[in-house]
Order: C-alpha cells, then sequence, then structure tokens
C-alpha cells in the first residue's frame, strides 16, 4: 500500500503539464453578456469568437474569414447571398446549428421589437430563407458592400433559439469556449468546448478579471495574478513592463475614436457656435501626451486614419483658446459658465476629464467632472441621454452610420447627413462610396456634433511566453481561440 | 511652553497660514496643465516639481491644505455641534436620556469609523461635502462621551451645587458653568479629531471618494503618484509629508494643549 502511495506521488509532478488557462485583465465588467442586446464593448471583449460565432468572423487584421458559413457566393447584383453552412457544429446547450438558426438570428436582429444595439446593420436583409438545412440564402434590398463585414461583428452572432432568452446571464453560442461562471463585480470564467465543430482551443479554462484601477492593474499583472491586459490602462508604467523580460508590450491600433460627446438636445449644446468654441479650446496634442502617454493620433472626424475613404480633417479645429472665447461671447455664454463632464472609469476618461476642465477654465468654462461606474454611465448617459458631455471611446470600426439613427445619445439630428448616409449605403463603385465617406466625414467636422480627440490605442501588456494575442483590435474582441503558452 | 507645543502650534500655524494664503496666492492655478513640463523634478520654476499633467506641486499641496483644512473644520464642527449638547444633556438630565444616549454612541462606535465613512460616502456619492458629513458623523460619538464624562465630574463640585442651591437650573447651569470648565478638555478633542479628519479626508480622497477632480486633494495625489513611484518617487513623497506633517501638528498640538489646561496634568 506504501508502495503504491509513494508511486503515486511520484507520479505528480510528471503530471503537471505546461500550463494552459489565461487569466486576463479588463478594466470595464460587461453590463450582461447577451452581445446581441448591448452596446457596451466588454460584453464582445468577453464573448466574442470565444462563446458566440456567426456566420463570417473578423480576424486579428480585420479581415473577413469564414466561420460557421464554410464559404459563400454572392450574385452578379450584389443582392443575393448564399451561405453554405457547418454541418458539425452545436450550441452549448445541444441545439444542432442549421439554417433555421439562421433566418431566426437574423429575423431576431432586424424585428421591430429587436434590441440590437446594431440594428441598422440587418436594415438591407430582405429576407433570410432556408432552401436546404446546410444553406442559407439572403437577400439584401440594395447591395451593399460591407455586408459579409457587418455579418461578422459580435451583434450578427447565431443564437440558439432555446436559449436565446437567458443569454444575458447564462451566454450560449457555438464556439470553442463554453462559460462557466460570472461572479459579479470580479470574473468571468469559461472554460474549453470539447464538442467544437473546428479545432479546439489550446487553453483549457480561461478568466476574465475585471480591474478598473490602473495601480491595481499594474500591481496585478507584475504579481502574475494576470496573465494578459490587451488593453492595458496604465500607459504611464509600460516603460516599466519594457525593462522586465517577463513581459511582451505590444502597442497597436484600434477601430476606436476617443470623442467628448455632447449632448445636442441640451442648451447651450444646440449652438452649433458653442460646439465649435469646446473644439477650438481643447488641445488634442496635450491630450494625447498627458492622458495616453503619447500614444494615440488626433482626429478630426469619427473616423479612423487609415481606414477606406478618411479625409484628414484633423486641422479643422486647431487650438485656439482666443477664438473660442470668441465664440462663446458671440454665443451669449458668460465666462464663469458651469457644465458636467460625465467621466465612465477608463483612464481616457478619468485623467482625461481632469486635462480637459483645466484647458476649458483657461476660455472661461467651469468643467464639473462626475465620475460614474460603467452601469451608472450606461444608464445614465447611454440609456437616458441624461448629461451635458462625456469622454468616451466608441470601438466599433466604420461607425459612421451612428450619426444618422433616429434616436441615439448626442441627439444630432440632422437631416443632411442622413441623406447622405443613405446616398453613401446605396452607392456601389468604391470610388463613388470614398468620395461619400468623405463628404461624411466633412460635414461631421463642419457640424462637430462631438469634439473629436484622438484615436484609442491598444496598449496591450502580457507574459512574454504566451502566443497568439491580437495585436490589434480591428473589433473589440478578446479572440483566444488560438491562444497558448509556449514552453 | 514645552518644546512639543511649541513644535505643534508652529506645524498647525503654517498649515493654517498656508491654506489661508493658497486663498489669494499660489505659485501656479494648481489646476493648470502644462504637458510639456510633466513630472520635472524640484526646479527652480517648480520648487516641488510637476506631476503627470505638468501641474505644479507646490501649488497643488497649498490649495490641497486648504481642501483637507475644510473638511476636517466642518467634520469637528459637525461632530462638536451635535456631539458637545447630547453629551451635556446626557450627564445633566442622567436617567433613560442618558442610557439611551450612551447606548446610541457605544453602537455608533461599533463601526468602524473609516470604513463606514467610506460606506456612507459611496452611497451618498462621491466628493467633499459628503465626506464632510461622513467624517462629521463618526465625530459625533467621540465629542458626545467626551462632554458626558468631563460634565459629570464638573456636575459633583461643589460651585454647580452652589449654583444650584441659588435656583439655577438645568441648561443655565451647563452654560454657565459646566462648559466653560470642559471647554479646554473639548478643546484637545478638538485637534485630535482635527488630526483624524485630515487622515479620513486623504483616505477618502485616495480611494476617490472625497474631494472630486479637479479641485486637488492630499489624497488623489497621493494615488496619482502611485503609478509613477519608479520614475518620479518625489510626487508621493510631497504629499505624504504634508499629511504627516499636518498631523503631527495638531497631535502635538492637543497634546501639549491638554498638558498646559488639564488641570489633573498640570504642576506634573
Amino acid at each position: 500500500m506504501r508502495r503504491i502511495l509513494a508511486a503515486a506521488l511520484l507520479l505528480l509532478p510528471a503530471g503537471a503539464h505546461a500550463k494552459d488557462t489565461l487569466s486576463v485583465g479588463m478594466v470595464l465588467e460587461p453590463p450582461h453578456l447577451d452581445v446581441t442586446a448591448g452596446a457596451a464593448a466588454a460584453i464582445r471583449e468577453v464573448t466574442y469568437a470565444n462563446i458566440y460565432e456567426g456566420l463570417t468572423r473578423i480576424d486579428a487584421k480585420g479581415d473577413i474569414k469564414p466561420a460557421l458559413a464554410e464559404s459563400w457566393t454572392v450574385s452578379p447584383d450584389g443582392k443575393t447571398y448564399t451561405f453554405k453552412l457547418r454541418a458539425n457544429a452545436v450550441f452549448h446547450d445541444g441545439t444542432k446549428f442549421d439554417c433555421g438558426v439562421v433566418k431566426f438570428s437574423y429575423d431576431r436582429a432586424a424585428a421591430a421589437d429587436s434590441v440590437n444595439a446594431q440594428k441598422p446593420l440587418f436594415a438591407a436583409i430582405a429576407k433570410t430563407e432556408c432552401p436546404d438545412p446546410q444553406t442559407t440564402v439572403v437577400t439584401l434590398s440594395q447591395p451593399t458592400a460591407s455586408f459579409l463585414f457587418n455579418m461578422g461583428w459580435g451583434d450578427a452572432v447565431m443564437i440558439s433559439p432555446k436559449s436565446a432568452a437567458t443569454n444575458k446571464t447564462n451566454p450560449v453560442g457555438t464556439g470553442p469556449f463554453r462559460f462557466k461562471a460570472w461572479a459579479k463585480g470580479d470574473r468571468v470564467e469559461l472554460v474549453r468546448n470539447p464538442d467544437y465543430w473546428g479545432e479546439k482551443a489550446k487553453l483549457s479554462a480561461v478568466t476574465f478579471r475585471f480591474v478598473a484601477d490602473p495601480t491595481a492593474a499594474t500591481a496585478a499583472m507584475l504579481a502574475g495574478d494576470l496573465d494578459a491586459f490587451p488593453l492595458f490602462p496604465a500607459p504611464e508604467a509600460l516603460d516599466q513592463f519594457k525593462a522586465d523580460k517577463r513581459f511582451t508590450v505590444d502597442v497597436g491600433s484600434t477601430a476606436g475614436k476617443i470623442i467628448m460627446s455632447l449632448n445636442e438636445a441640451k442648451k447651450p449644446f444646440d449652438d452649433l457656435r458653442v460646439r465649435r468654441a469646446l473644439a477650438y479650446a481643447i488641445d488634442r496634442k496635450q491630450y494625447i501626451d498627458g492622458v495616453l502617454s503619447g500614444f494615440g493620433e488626433p482626429i478630426g472626424s469619427h473616423y479612423m486614419p487609415g481606414d477606406a475613404g478618411y479625409v484628414d480633417l484633423v486641422g479643422a479645429y486647431p487650438y485656439e483658446p482666443a477664438r473660442a472665447r470668441a465664440l462663446l461671447a458671440e454665443a451669449g455664454i458668460k465666462p464663469g459658465f458651469a457644465m458636467t463632464i460625465t467621466l465612465p472609469p477608463p483612464g481616457y476618461a478619468r485623467k482625461g476629464g481632469e486635462v480637459i476642465a483645466a484647458m476649458l477654465e483657461q476660455v472661461g468654462i467651469t468643467a464639473k467632472l462626475a465620475p460614474m461606474e460603467w452601469a451608472q454611465w450606461l444608464d445614465i448617459v447611454f440609456k437616458q441621454y441624461n448629461y451635458d458631455a462625456t469622454l468616451i471611446a466608441h470601438v466599433e470600426p466604420r461607425d459612421l452610420g451612428i450619426y444618422a439613427r433616429e434616436s441615439y445619445y448626442y441627439n444630432y439630428k440632422n437631416p443632411e447627413y442622413r441623406a447622405l448616409y443613405e446616398k453613401y449605403l446605396a452607392a456601389t463603385e468604391p470610388a463613388a462610396q470614398a468620395d461619400l465617406l468623405g463628404q461624411l466625414q466633412r460635414k461631421l467636422s463642419a457640424d462637430e456634433p462631438n469634439v473629436f480627440l484622438s484615436t484609442l490605442p491598444k496598449i496591450g501588456v502580457w507574459n512574454a511566453k504566451l502566443r497568439g494575442m491580437w495585436e490589434n483590435a480591428p473589433v473589440p474582441a478578446n479572440d483566444l481561440t488560438s491562444v497558448y503558452w509556449a514552453e | 511652553m514645552k518644546p512639543s507645543l511649541a513644535i505643534g502650534a508652529t506645524l498647525t500655524g503654517l498649515l493654517i497660514g498656508v491654506a489661508l494664503l493658497s486663498l489669494v496666492w499660489t505659485p501656479y492655478s494648481p489646476t493648470a496643465i502644462d504637458i510639456l513640463h510633466k513630472l520635472a523634478p524640484p526646479n527652480a520654476a517648480h520648487w516641488l516639481g510637476s506631476d503627470s499633467l505638468g501641474r505644479d506641486v507646490l501649488s497643488m499641496i497649498m490649495a490641497g491644505a486648504r481642501n483637507s483644512i475644510a473638511v476636517s473644520v466642518i467634520a469637528v464642527a459637525v461632530g462638536a455641534g451635535i456631539g458637545i449638547p447630547l453629551g451635556c444633556l446626557a450627564a445633566s438630565r442622567g436617567g433613560w436620556v442618558d442610557q439611551a444616549v450612551m447606548r446610541t454612541t457605544d453602537l455608533a462606535f461599533a463601526f468602524p469609523a473609516l470604513l463606514t465613512a467610506v460606506m456612507i460616502t459611496a452611497l451618498a456619492g462621491p466628493g467633499a461635502t459628503n465626506a464632510m458629513l461622513a467624517i462629521g458623523i463618526f465625530n459625533i460619538p467621540v465629542f458626545t462621551r467626551v462632554a458626558r464624562g468631563a460634565a459629570l465630574s464638573v456636575l459633583q463640585r461643589d460651585f454647580v451645587m452652589a449654583a444650584r442651591a441659588v435656583g439655577k437650573t438645568g441648561w443655565a447651569i451647563v452654560t454657565g458653568d459646566v462648559l466653560p470648565n470642559i471647554a479646554a478638555v473639548l478643546l484637545v478633542q478638538m485637534t485630535i479629531q482635527f488630526a483624524l479628519g485630515i487622515i479620513a479626508d486623504a483616505g477618502l480622497s485616495y480611494v476617490g471618494l472625497g474631494t472630486q477632480p479637479p479641485a486637488p486633494s492630499w489624497g488623489r495625489m497621493l494615488n496619482d503618484a502611485q503609478t509613477y513611484i519608479f520614475r518620479a518617487p518625489l510626487l508621493a513623497v510631497f504629499p505624504g509629508a504634508a499629511i504627516t506633517l499636518a498631523v503631527l501638528g495638531l497631535n502635538l498640538l492637543g497634546d501639549g494643549l491638554r498638558d498646559r489646561l488639564d488641570p489633573r496634568l498640570r504642576g506634573r
């Protein structure tokens, strides 16, 4: 007996194989986990590609790749897409994936009572049909060049009809990881899906931990409590990580645009002169140097440098406090005018608020700063539209469409912009599209519904032995499907 | 004058002087940023250097002193304003009034003060006003106890008996005979609570529940300095030293005053 015990003890070290679990730090906790029912990027950062998958997917480079659709063909008029579906995909709840699921998911997202945050993406779909269970035919009302890209967004993932109602707390998808547990305020745990249709995940378990405080994030990384922090909140501590061989530091790009959103439904932000004055009063360079430690590019509109059709409008509102003061005086704003800037937890907002308040003070505006927790911000600012101004990063790629919406939290209601956007959606020629994209950006710059500040850098820090992490974030995601530990 | 009293009085005088001076003058605006000159070490232009946004540390410490004092003074005023009358009431009435007041203060003492202040500000929302009230509420039972204990012993004294004998009653005795005789004890307690208030304010601001940005506060300066601890360690030293010196000064002052004013300790 004793010998058996000794043998068993000897076996233990041999059995302790290479690490195959991962803990990932995130600044913001998702409000819930249903990617088809909320705009918060944090939902995607936990679930996209890990739990939920769509017909197509967007990879680390921003390219469109097949996911639950094995392949597809497009009709010559650009209106009909025929998808061939994976035969062996099964949801975590046991539901088989077939064309019925595709039809259910798309119809649900486009329905009148849909709560999908990107509902306009589905507006182009005229009908979804199932000639056989492994084939889906989607007919569009007008050709939409970005359709395959759009269907790769988190908002367009496949949802099992059986569990659609409970995805907020118990997300069910077809992905390589299954949801295990969510300790609110602390962590979400995922485990490998042994029945995945494709190449199985190399990690056996993943924990997302929510650490909003930059100092705590730095400490947790240094102590090894966290293996990776893909959107690291303390750029000022990067030098320390760069000097440390245990870590990889990656500075990449996101599709994120940091803006100071203004509520046009509130006076005096309905006045173009006031909005322009705010744009002249803010020195983007100082903001980027002071808040983002220099990582970030100034933007002049709601569009990323480098994206198709980009127009450089950064110079439209140079830093000219005198001009800002003159415009404010013209609009009848007295020195000492007080406004509140609502600040969600990330550093670009919390620290950025202090920088912007100091700049606004120079032009006679007293900015009161109102820090808020993420859930509170989503409710008060994003849902109730109850705010003056806020600092926020919009991380969806090529999202000029949000300014054409009937109702959105900055209350920018401009018929000309909407007409332009309609024209852009209908355009098929790349040259015409690029031209219209330019016009849209110029219109936004001229109207300055929000003050456009900077691109959101993707500053990632992770263990040097970790492989397969995304270097850029073309869409908000922490795709862990091919992440593994090097020996 | 004992040296401790002298040092305490000097430090406290300096603290109040700096805070008063900051009302009319600071080297720079404490909120003015200058990103080009961020994280500068102490130099001729910025005597204590500049922080991560290029703000002048000396100006922030001066303005921070003002905020710290404002929070502590109001917290002491709230505590003393409610606690002392309650304590005197308990002492002079006795009986069930005494029991009710004292058991309530016992209950209040059962909660860790700073933790509950965190809870109050978390519930009522962060901000200097709520921090003042939260710290103030926890000063109430302290002053109640001290005032009651001191008042009880004074109430036994012959001159109070004499006052009673000539027909003085209730509040007339408390205000005319008791309060002047316990004022010294209360004054000492005020300096101690003042010091605790500065620590509590720094603690609340450190966790983001006290004075809100952009208004400078020592606690938040410490928090901001943390991330730069390896690049600019002095950033943490200055607000830390300010808190230490302010609290040390007030404690020495309190000790010195007690030695001087407490009749039982006099002449020892």
